[in-house]
């Protein structure tokens, strides 16, 4: 490692820790690399602009933001929430078991976690605190559940993984669904334990009659992951053009079809995407301008050269990675460790053999994970900030839900399958 | 001032949308795709991420890492704060003159299907970098001064 790329470190890390936004700190600290390697300082702005305006999958991120905005400015969730409670409400912890359910449906609309948490995830957190849950268990199983939004497809991880990786976003999608619903199954089976042992509510029986009519009203609203993904699995569509035809989808929507939007709701749904997808992006010219120093350093071969060096078999590889960015994530932020840790794998990935998609898709998991994962969980925070649930209350609660997740990701470690089932049999990969 | 620079973010984000949809309804509903739609969305896109970086998001709203700094006493807080302002507002001040001189030195290149002048596409670059250094600068002086 030289001086140079000792001062971007440096620099780095005393920016982060010093709650410099850590889009800022990389961006300083590429600079800083810049100068002190004797380059040309317009090379930062060189290579963000070029990756910025040349990768016509990056914007579907705002796109697919969008959606889910303009979906939660109208009454999308609650109409989710009121079906799943015909289906799954009659069974112990049924709002809980409504969550998960609700989860698995906004997650195959929207490709973001905060999303999911701050849309149909507070709908759920005030049912159950009127039905008498303990609130922190509301606001955990909410938290938990939210992790399927980037897992099961859209996901906009999964986009920017497939940028960095050159990997078919097509194939992450469908790398996504049975992990997906793996995860689901797992927490509502840790759900229905904890409701049995202590004893939570189960939901009053809605009358027969009036079943069809509450189903009808989430018909619409659940045509957008057809529109989407037939969209993109047809051919029809690139993913950006179907993520456009979402966002159009949900307008009409809400706004024509539900007459539930005004102007002011409408702007703010556009201006909450902008702010959204400013920081998101921003984090993402940030990285690309540190990979720029990796990348320049050689120290993605590098280490490539010494994982290969170790002997270390694929799994043990897998296992290793898994459990260092499941400690990682208790402590650093999910989208830096996606955009700074994992490019400087991916040449050890190759070198191991290992399928990029696969790859891909486990660590996706992996790093959503680190989004309830204590102390640095975004979802934790995040809820705690909108509900005021204390902390404590919702940390004390998430532990067997983390347990379930954990499981699930080990099983997918365990067999690939799981993960490459659905892309081998669309023929995505061999 | 923030409402406008709010309306212009959400105006670019809906011409991205409008351009996108505009590219995909040429395709099937008229049989004539665009040459220009995608690269169109593309400008589009990168002037709403930095103009709304730059204009329209507080710095608080950013993904920042807290754990250390919270554990901390209030006043090596606030003097942490202020230092590491100043350092990032600096560092981007410093940066811009030679930033500004590559983005210009582009003037010669052209988008492919507009044939705009790549100098004005990336201008949005500089523009970001020269108002968070003024915004990073300006916390710092906020900072020092609420105290006194």
């Amino acid at each position: 490692m030289s001086a140079p790329f000792l001062i971007l470190v440096a620099l780095f890390v005393a920016l982060t820790l010093a709650r410099v936004p850590i889009a800022f700190a990389m961006l300083v600290a590429a600079l800083g690399y810049l100068y002190a390697a004797g380059r040309d300082i317009g090379l930062a702005a060189d290579q963000i602009m070029n990756t910025l305006a040349n990768n016509y999958l990056l914007i579907a991120i705002p796109l697919f933001m969008l959606a889910a905005n303009l979906m939660n400015a109208g009454s999308i969730s609650d109409r989710l929430f009121a079906a799943c409670q015909v289906l799954v409400g009659r069974i112990k912890g049924g709002l809980a078991q409504v969550d998960v359910l609700v989860s698995v449906l906004f997650a195959s609309m929207s490709g973001s976690a905060v999303a999911d948490a701050a849309g149909p995830g507070l709908v759920t957190i005030r049912a159950m605190d009127k039905a008498g849950y303990p609130r922190g268990f509301a606001a955990a199983i909410v938290a938990a559940s939210a992790v399927l939004g980037p897992i099961i497809p859209p996901s906009i991880p999964m986009i920017l993984y497939a940028l960095m990786a050159n990997a078919s976003i097509a194939a992450l999608f469908l790398g996504g669904v049975l992990p997906g619903l793996l995860i689901a199954a797992a927490m509502m089976a840790v759900v229905w334990i904890t409701a049995h042992r202590r004893n939570f509510p189960t939901e009053p029986p809605i009358p027969r009659a009036e079943r069809p009519r509450v189903l009808a009203r989430a018909i619409l609203p659940l045509g957008m992951p057809v529109v989407l993904l037939g969209g993109i699995y047809s051919g029809a569509f690139t993913p950006t053009e179907a993520a456009a035809v979402a966002a159009l989808y949900a307008l009409v929507l809400a706004g024509v079809v539900y007459r539930e939007l005004d102007g002011p709701r409408v702007f703010a749904a556009f201006a909450e995407t902008a702010r959204q997808t400013a920081v998101i992006l921003l984090m993402i010219c940030g990285a690309f301008a540190v990979n720029y120093a990796v990348t320049a350093e050689q120290l993605d071969k590098a280490l490539a050269a010494w994982i290969t060096g170790l002997g270390l078999s694929p799994l043990a590889f897998l296992v290793t990675v898994n459990l260092v960015f499941l400690l990682l994530g208790c402590l650093i932020d999910a989208t830096t460790m996606l955009l700074v840790l994992v490019p400087v794998l991916l040449p050890s990935v190759a070198a191991l053999g290992i399928d990029p998609v696969y790859f891909g898709v486990v660590i996706v998991v992996n790093i959503t994970i680190g989004l309830v994962t204590p102390p640095y969980g975004l979802l934790l925070f995040v809820l705690a900030a909108l509900t005021r649930i204390p902390l404590r209350e919702i940390i004390s609660e998430c532990w067997g839900l983390i347990g379930s997740l954990v499981a699930a990701l080990a099983l997918m470690v365990a067999f690939p399958g799981i993960v490459m089932w659905l892309p081998r049999l669309f023929g995505y990969v061999r | 001032m923030k409402k406008a620079a709010a309306a212009i973010s959400a105006l670019l984000i809906g011409a991205v949308l409008g351009t996108v949809l505009l590219g995909v309804a040429r395709r099937y509903l008229f049989g004539a795709p665009l040459s220009w739609s995608d690269e169109l969305a593309a400008v589009l896109f990168v002037w709403a991420v930095f103009w709304t970086a730059a204009f329209a998001v507080p710095l608080g709203e950013h993904v920042a890492f807290d754990l250390l700094l919270d554990a901390l006493p209030a006043r090596l807080r606030r003097g942490i704060a202020i230092g590491a302002s100043v350092v990032v507002g600096l560092a981007l001040l410093a940066a811009l003159p030679k930033t500004v001189e590559f983005i210009a030195f582009l003037w010669r290149e052209r988008t492919a299907a507009l044939q705009w002048r790549l100098d004005y596409v990336y201008a949005c670059f500089p523009l970001f970098m020269g108002a968070a250094a003024v915004r990073f600068l300006w916390e710092a002086l906020w900072l020092c001064l609420r105290r006194s």
